[in-house]
């Protein structure tokens, strides 16, 4: 069984008096422990997959089934349970809580997991130094660079154990060696700790190291290698 | 000039001592004080009184002792007037002192109320994405909702806090010197009142204004937190 099987989803938007068919007809298996990006122009519907494979977002039509698992007929506060068991999440920017430290916004999940105060930090601090920031744990979000941001994202996308880490766009707000380092710290991740990612980007960078590239086009997958 | 109680017109010269200035002036022209072992030696009424004013500590032993009173004098040779009998005026007075008190706790509430509301709206607004990403990593609503609430606690207890130590210090600097209001005695002509009027801090005032305030401050706190709930978080993530 494939960790992650979506099948026929479909997603459409009413903007204004036009439907715009945001996805059309989408199927994607993927395994554990692989990396794939999912590649396309902006608007080819990257963010919508994202979302539908991440339970944030609901799709029209069509199924995704995590671990086997489908999230169609659950509430919106069981679908964060959810998330919050299966997934993780990088997002473009704007990732973590500005008023709580590097260490706090990566322990902030495994509190809501209900892990003691002691335990969270000992694991956020073990995660940060991985990431390479080890002794940037009590900084807040502003005291550190976009790409330290985009870091302590990638930490606590993975504090919870999830099944799959979705990133959407995660380097596009950052410079190419910034944005080379960060591809290359989720591929090391990814190698040695078999952690799962899907990563949505049009950036060409990203698309070369992928071990398997699903190309978008308004809506439809073109393309899967 | 006086009349004695026999009738005889008898009259006296005094020395003036001093000018007492209540600052109502039908009590400045008309009233003279002089001791009453004089007044009583001038009138030729040996140790008689024609009048004896008991000062009780608080407004409402007044009828307890006018009771009591009553029940020992008898009736057709004393009469026994609580204050609010001799002068209705000053009930009314007190009443209307009373109510307006309670019409401008009124609109401290309704600006608790409006401020509380604003101000959490606006801290939500800021926070949209925030509050999406929190949802995306897998924050409940409950969750949202509480800390949207204690958020308003917190600011409500910081700011009352504050403005009750301001309140008192101002409360309490006026109960020691005092507030003269001898500029609008005209008002009070019909009593007379120390012209400087010294302010009481109790403690069921001050918990009766921090125990509204709060409870309209977590009123107005229900409306940003409920909406934070109500947010959906792809959108949220989407605004910019
Ligand atoms: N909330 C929305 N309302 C209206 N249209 C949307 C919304 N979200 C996405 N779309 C539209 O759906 C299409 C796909 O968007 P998206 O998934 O964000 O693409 P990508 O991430 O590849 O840039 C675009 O045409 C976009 O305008
Ligand atoms: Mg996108």
């Amino acid at each position: 069984m494939a960790l992650i099987e979506a099948k026929g989803l479909c997603k459409h938007y009413q903007l204004g008096e036009v439907e715009v068919a945001a996805l059309n007809g989408v199927d994607i298996d993927l395994d554990a422990g692989s990396f794939a990006v999912v590649a396309g122009r902006s608007g080819s519907g990257k963010t919508t997959l994202l979302n539908m494979i991440g339970a944030l977002d609901m799709p029209d039509a069509g199924v995704v089934r995590i671990q086997g698992e489908d999230f169609l007929n659950l509430s919106r506060d069981a679908r964060a349970e959810f998330r919050l068991r299966h997934i993780g999440f990088i997002f473009q920017a704007y990732n973590l809580i500005r008023v709580l430290s590097a260490r706090e916004n990566v322990a902030y999940v495994l509190q809501l997991q209900g892990m003691n105060k002691r335990e969270r930090l000992e694991i956020a601090d073990g995660l940060l130094a991985e990431v390479g920031l080890a002794d940037l744990g009590d900084r807040r979000p502003d005291q550190l660079s976009g790409g330290q941001q985009q870091r302590v994202a990638v930490a606590r996308a993975l504090a919870s154990k999830p099944d799959i880490v979705l990133a959407d766009e995660p380097t596009a707000n950052l410079d190419t060696q910034t944005g080379g380092e960060l591809i290359d710290l989720m591929q090391g991740l990814n190698r040695e700790h078999g952690a799962t990612f899907l990563i949505a980007s049009h950036d060409p960078m990203v698309i070369e190291t992928a071990g398997q590239v699903v190309q978008m086009q308004d809506g439809r997958i073109v393309e899967h290698a | 000039m006086a009349q004695s109680p026999s009738g005889d017109l008898v009259s006296e010269a005094f020395r003036l001592r001093g000018v007492l200035q209540s600052g109502a002036p039908a009590v400045d022209q008309s009233l003279a004080l002089i001791p009453l072992s004089m007044a009583q030696q001038w009138l030729d009424i040996g140790e008689g009184v024609t009048d004896v004013v008991i000062r009780v500590f608080e407004h409402d032993m007044a009828d307890g002792v006018q009771a009591d009173l009553q029940q020992h004098l008898s009736a057709d040779q004393y009469e026994v007037m609580r204050w609010v009998d001799i002068d209705p005026m000053i009930q009314q007075w007190t009443e209307m002192a009373d109510a307006s008190t309670y019409f401008i706790l009124m609109i401290v509430v309704g600006i608790v109320l409006v401020e509380v509301l604003n101000t959490m709206l606006m801290s939500m607004h800021e926070r949209i994405r925030e509050f999406g990403l929190m949802e995306a990593v897998g924050t409940g609503k409950l969750q949202l909702f509480a800390m949207m609430m204690w958020e308003t606690v917190i600011l409500v207890m910081i700011g009352s806090l504050l403005g009750y130590l301001l309140g008192a210090a101002v409360s309490l600097h006026y109960a020691g010197v005092g507030i003269n209001i001898s500029d609008f005695s005209e008002a009070f002509t019909f009593i007379y009142m120390d012209p400087v009027v010294h302010p009481i801090l109790t403690v069921n005032s001050a918990a009766r204004i921090i125990g509204v305030t709060l409870a309209a401050a977590l009123l107005a706190g229900l409306y940003p937190a409920w909406r934070a709930t109500r947010l959906n978080p792809v959108s949220a993530m989407r605004e910019v």
